[in-house]
């Protein structure tokens, strides 16, 4: 345990020097200046939409780029002859994201719609939405050497993570969006603004742990092959 | 080293890279695919959000348009070849490459050349695509001239201001936020307008409004600002790179 909690203070440390709370920082005075001059707007119907979009950047991005850097200056190699497991390694990862997230989304929320919302919901909706993405994040990124080789197929990772919100402009109903995995933490977000029914609730936090559980397991074989072992690591290329 | 032999001695390196690595067909494939998905999606969607929600998007067709061709197919290229820079930066290529005959700025100069012209290119292919408008040859030559700046200006700024590929990540944030913040300008914040003229790309997506909307408009002040202002930025930034690299 407290391995893990020194591994989560350094990965902040890191993420500060690396500018992410100076970025965040300008970001939330930029967009609370500029949308605050827009009147009419119900911020309420439009969070859990804002949340999904931004919350990419902070998670599946974020550790696309810490973990490609890890990789390529041996830090990752060098983790695996520390006592770090490889769960604590991922762990500290989700968890120090998430506090970037909660600070930047609550300053948003709480400077531009307001207190009116549920915290409990609200904070687990972003709990959710961020250990979906930094997992899957790194499973994806954990295979590439560069980042000029994932900046790319990540584009269309960004497409499907955005299937959800097509009912939103009613572009495409059906049920079969329940199956998306971004839909359950957009339900608890939802739930943050309106009562929902309670079969939706159960819906939002069990479908969203499954997935979680999913992109866990994943995270952990791909440490596994992709660091442990190098499966599937190329040769560096001088240009692309 | 003249940028001749630059050419002959990267050319072939960089022709057997993309043949062997997608990067260059990703970067042509995504805006063909974004304008598709705008010419099939956004009258759907206009459609949809009428009824829902009882508000118009068409007249905001232009503004739609200036963003995401005019501003985010430069920004893609720029974005992307500026993490090509970061990950050489990062893995000591950049370095390797200082005690090579090639001097560094003809490198830069090579890197940044190709998103310029994929960026033109791209221009004359993304709007017929969408079907969206009608502009004509010229002022599409106009905005292609205007647009090809922001790929090497967003390159440079992320090649100088992050020390590694996680710093540009977090420039990228910012440059997503920056970089959508004009739009405000044209749908629903006019009376703040002027503000939004230190963002360089203000000044093509204004020249395209108004061609939008007058094809014979005297955008001429818009073009010349438009040109000027990010040449000084690379300008600067170009300096900046070598100061860096030298380090």
């Amino acid at each position: 345990m407290k391995r893990l909690f020194h591994t989560i203070y350094w990965d902040i440390v890191r993420q500060y020097r690396n500018g992410f709370y100076l970025v965040t920082a300008l970001i939330v005075v930029l967009l609370v200046i500029l949308l605050h001059q827009l009147s009419g707007v119900d911020w309420s119907l439009w969070w859990p939409v804002i949340l999904l979009e931004t919350l990419v950047i902070n998670s599946f991005f974020f550790i696309a780029g810490i973990v490609l850097l890890e990789k390529g200056e041996g830090v990752l190699e060098a983790q695996v002859v520390t006592p770090l497991r490889d769960w604590e390694y991922l762990l500290a990862k989700v968890i120090s994201l998430y506090i970037l997230s909660v600070l930047e989304s609550l300053a948003l929320v709480l400077l531009i719609g307001g207190p009116n919302f549920n915290w409990f919901w609200m904070l687990v909706g972003i709990g959710c939405f961020v250990a979906l993405y930094t997992l899957y994040g790194f499973f994806v990124a954990a295979r590439y050497d560069s980042i000029s080789e994932f900046i790319l197929p990540s584009a269309l990772w960004t497409i499907g993570f955005s299937i959800p919100l097509l009912p939103y402009f009613d572009l495409w109903q059906h049920w079969i969006l329940y199956l998306h995995p971004l839909q359950a933490p957009l339900v608890l977000v939802q739930a943050a603004y309106n009562p929902l029914p309670v079969w939706a609730l159960w819906y939002g936090v069990l479908y969203s742990l499954l997935w979680i559980g999913v992109g866990w397991i994943s995270g952990r074989r791909t440490f596994y092959r992709f660091v442990i072992t190098k499966e599937g690591t190329r040769r560096r290329r001088i240009s692309s | 080293m003249n940028m001749r032999r630059t050419l002959y001695a990267l050319g072939p390196i960089d022709l057997r890279s993309v043949w062997r690595d997608s990067m260059l067909s990703w970067m042509i494939f995504l805006p063909l695919l974004g304008a598709l998905i705008l010419r099939v999606g956004l009258p759907i969607l206009t459609v949809r959000v009428r009824e829902r929600y009882g508000f118009d998007l068409e007249p905001f067709y232009p503004v739609f348009l200036s963003y995401f061709f005019v501003v985010m197919t430069p920004a893609i290229f720029g974005i992307v070849i500026g993490f090509l820079l970061l990950d050489e930066k990062d893995d000591q290529t950049l370095k390797a490459l200082q005690i090579t005959p090639l001097p560094l700025r003809n490198y830069l100069v090579y890197r940044i050349a190709l998103p310029v012209l994929l960026t033109i290119g791209m221009m004359f292919t993304v709007f017929p695509l969408s079907g969206l408008d009608d502009l004509s040859p010229l002022a599409t030559l106009l905005v292609a001239t205007t647009a090809a700046p922001i790929a090497p200006a967003l390159t440079l700024f992320m090649a100088t201001l992050a020390q590694n590929k996680v710093q540009g990540f977090a420039l990228m944030k910012l440059i997503g936020v920056v970089l959508i913040m004009p739009v405000f300008a044209f749908i629903g914040i006019e009376h703040w307008e002027e503000l939004f003229m230190i963002i360089p790309t203000y000044w093509p997506m204004k020249m395209y409004l108004l061609l939008t909307v007058e094809p014979s408009a005297a955008v001429w002040p818009y073009f010349l600002v438009a040109i000027i202002y990010p040449t000084v930025i690379i300008w600067v930034l170009v300096r900046r790179f070598n100061q860096v690299m030298v380090e």
